[in-house]
Parts: structure tokens; sequence; C-alpha cells
């Protein structure tokens, strides 16, 4: 039943129950008793429509029931699988977290040790970059990490062969071969172009059985102590007994 | 009732992500950041596990350890540690003073399935 036949349906009624109020009111019989029969057989004819129309509607309304029962169970499912997504997302990121602040915490500590050193510490690659310094040499070196990181060695350091103190770069060589080294001489440069004697060992740093880097330690040679200073000779050796002549 | 589970750590982001992860699995979780903090805990409301680091400003893990053992025998201990990367030296080191050890590297949900084995919960 569309909008047009329920508003005439109302009116109907709305009339009929009208006409029965003039009639109970003004109208005298037996004009109002005819008036009155006509009344109630419109409101009678309404009140059959208006039952029709209801009996009609009866099952639309329980479809209607049921599709929203049927979506209710389809939201409540959907909410379910959508709070045990979400619990395992979170637990994903819980795990996530966890597994990157290990690996901070490690980086840290591997960070700690280097850093320990008193002696200059380089990480170079095979193709001879700086992968990681320590704390010693941005010190002697006068650079900061980002200066040197990722840089060629020989920003900071050369071989003692530059000097035609030996043959060849030792280093590249070791490298190539996996050899390590021990005490080589060789010069740091820092930053401001100053160019100390130092002597460098080289480990070579294996994962799974390949060579991947090379660490490089270096020493600042000692210090030529002074000469101590002799008795002069000439005097004779007086000990605890006596004099030697 | 929710087991009680003690987090010793000196590092704030390690103690929040382990008692996040053991609230979530219903458990009762309290924090200390040193030694002397885990030893009040410990007597004001002992634990049922006790999830320890080694290295911490006011004491070692291990050295906790052995005074917990004085007070509370049966309570097992979990160390949990970025410092030891050798399992063979650790366990060497640490048989007996510790009830299981693993590395900090270690996946929470084994964390969690080491604490339920010792606590006796089904895996």
């Amino acid at each position: 039943m569309n909008n047009t036949s329920e508003r005439f349906l109302y009116g109907m009624v709305l009339l009929a129950l009208a006409i029965q109020a003039v009639l109970v009111v003004v109208v005298a019989e037996p004009v109002g008793r005819g008036l009155a029969a006509v009344a109630l057989l419109v409101l009678g004819v309404a009140a059959w429509s208006l039952r029709g129309k209801l009996l009609l509607s009866r099952p639309a309304v329980r479809a209607l029931h049921g599709h929203q029962e049927r979506l209710q169970t389809t939201i409540r499912e959907k909410d379910a699988e959508l709070v045990v997504a979400n619990e395992q997302l979170k637990e994903e990121i819980l795990e996530q977290r966890w597994t990157n602040q290990a690996l901070e915490h490690q980086l840290h500590y591997a960070d700690l040790i280097i850093n320990s050193f008193a002696d200059p510490i380089c990480v170079i690659s095979k193709a001879m970059r700086v992968t990681r310094v320590n704390a010693s040499l941005l010190r002697v070196t006068g650079y900061s990490g980002p200066e040197v990181v990722g840089q060629p060695l020989e920003r900071i350091l050369r071989a003692a062969f530059e000097r035609g103190e030996s043959e060849g770069d030792p280093l590249a060589a070791a490298l190539k071969t996996e050899r390590e080294l021990a005490e080589r001489p060789a010069y740091l440069v820092s930053k401001g172009g100053q160019i100390s004697p130092v002597n460098l060992s080289l480990s070579l740093l294996r994962e799974s059985g390949k060579v991947v880097a090379g660490v490089l330690a270096l020493r600042f040679p000692p210090k030529p102590m002074p000469a101590p200073k002799l008795p002069d000779t000439n005097l004779p050796y007086r000990g605890s007994r006596g004099t030697i002549a | 009732m929710k087991k009680h589970i003690l987090i010793v750590d000196d590092e704030e982001t390690i103690r929040k992500l382990l008692s996040d992860a053991l609230t979530r699995q219903c458990y009762r979780v309290s924090e200390a950041n040193s030694g002397a903090g885990a030893k009040e805990i410990i007597a004001a409301d002992p634990p049922d596990l006790i999830l320890t680091d080694l290295q911490m400003e006011d004491t070692d893990g291990l050295a906790l350890v052995e005074e917990v053992r004085r007070v509370l025998p049966n309570v097992p201990v979990l160390l949990l540690t970025g410092v030891f990367f050798d399992e063979d030296v650790v366990r060497s080191n640490l048989g007996g003073k510790v009830n299981a050890y693993l590395p900090k590297p270690t996946p929470l949900k084994q964390i969690l399935r080491e604490i339920r084995r010792l606590l006796g919960e089904n895996t």
C-alpha cells in the first residue's frame, strides 16, 4: 500500500470520527441517524482496509526482524573476529618491539665493549671502507663518527709503504689473502692533517667461515725511554763496604 | 588467583615490555629496577617466579639469586640477559643457581613458554 492510499484511509477515519462528533453534539434526529450510519460505514471500511494493510505487512515485518537478527549475528561474529585479530596484532607489535629492543641492547653492549678499548679500533670492509670506529679513534683523529664511517680507510690511515718503509699495502693484501697482521707500521692521519706513526694489527672478522671484514687495532709506538743517567765511570765505585780503587 | 611475577631489570623499556606481555597472559606483575628494590618487593609480597637481568647498577642477578634462595628457596628464577652469548658457558657457570637461562634476543613467546613451564602450568 502506497502513501497516498494510506493518507486517504487515515483521512476517511478522521472524517468518520468528525461526523460522529458533529452528530453527537449538533444534529438532531432522524437526519442524524442516517448520517451516523454513513459515518459508521465509512469507519468500518477504513478499519477493514487498515486490517488488510496490517495483515499484508506482517510477513514483511517478520522478514525484517529476521534480517535484523542475521545482521546482528554477523556484526557480533565480525566483532569477535576483530577482537581476535586486534589481540593478535597487539601481540605481534609487542613481539616486534621486544625484538627491536633486544637488538638495540646488543648493539649498545657491543658499542660499550668496543668503546672500552683505550687503543683506537676500526672495523673495515673488504673494500677497505671504514664501517665502525671506537671512541678512542675519534678522539685521536678529531673526526666525528659520520665523518669517517663509510669513508675509505685512507682518510684516517696510511700504510707505511707510502713512505717507502714497506713493500705494497700490507692491509689490502692481508684482507685479500685472509691473513692476520700484527704490529705493522702505519700512519694515522688526523682531521687537521697531523700524521702520527702507529702500529696496526689486523684481525679477520669471519661470518660462517667467510671473511667479511677486518678489525684494526692501532697502537702508538711506545715513546723511547730517556736513557738512564749513568754514573761517571771515572769516579771510583762507592759500595757499602768501602771504596774500590 | 593470579600468579605473581617479579621482573628485575634496570632498563625501563625491557621491564615495560615484559610487564605488558605478562599482564596480557593474566599474571600479576611487579617491577624492580635494582637488587635493593627487588629485595623490598620479595619481603613484602613474595613472588611465584622471578625474572631477572644479570647486570644491574647495585648488584648482579646472580648475587640477587643467592639472596633470594635464602628467603625463598623454591621460587623459580629465570635469568634473562644479553651479556652472555655462549649458552654452554652459561649453563656450566650458572648451573644450579638459576632454574633457566634465556639470552635477551629470545622471542617473547618462548620466554612466556618457559615461564609457564617453570610455574608448572600447561603449555
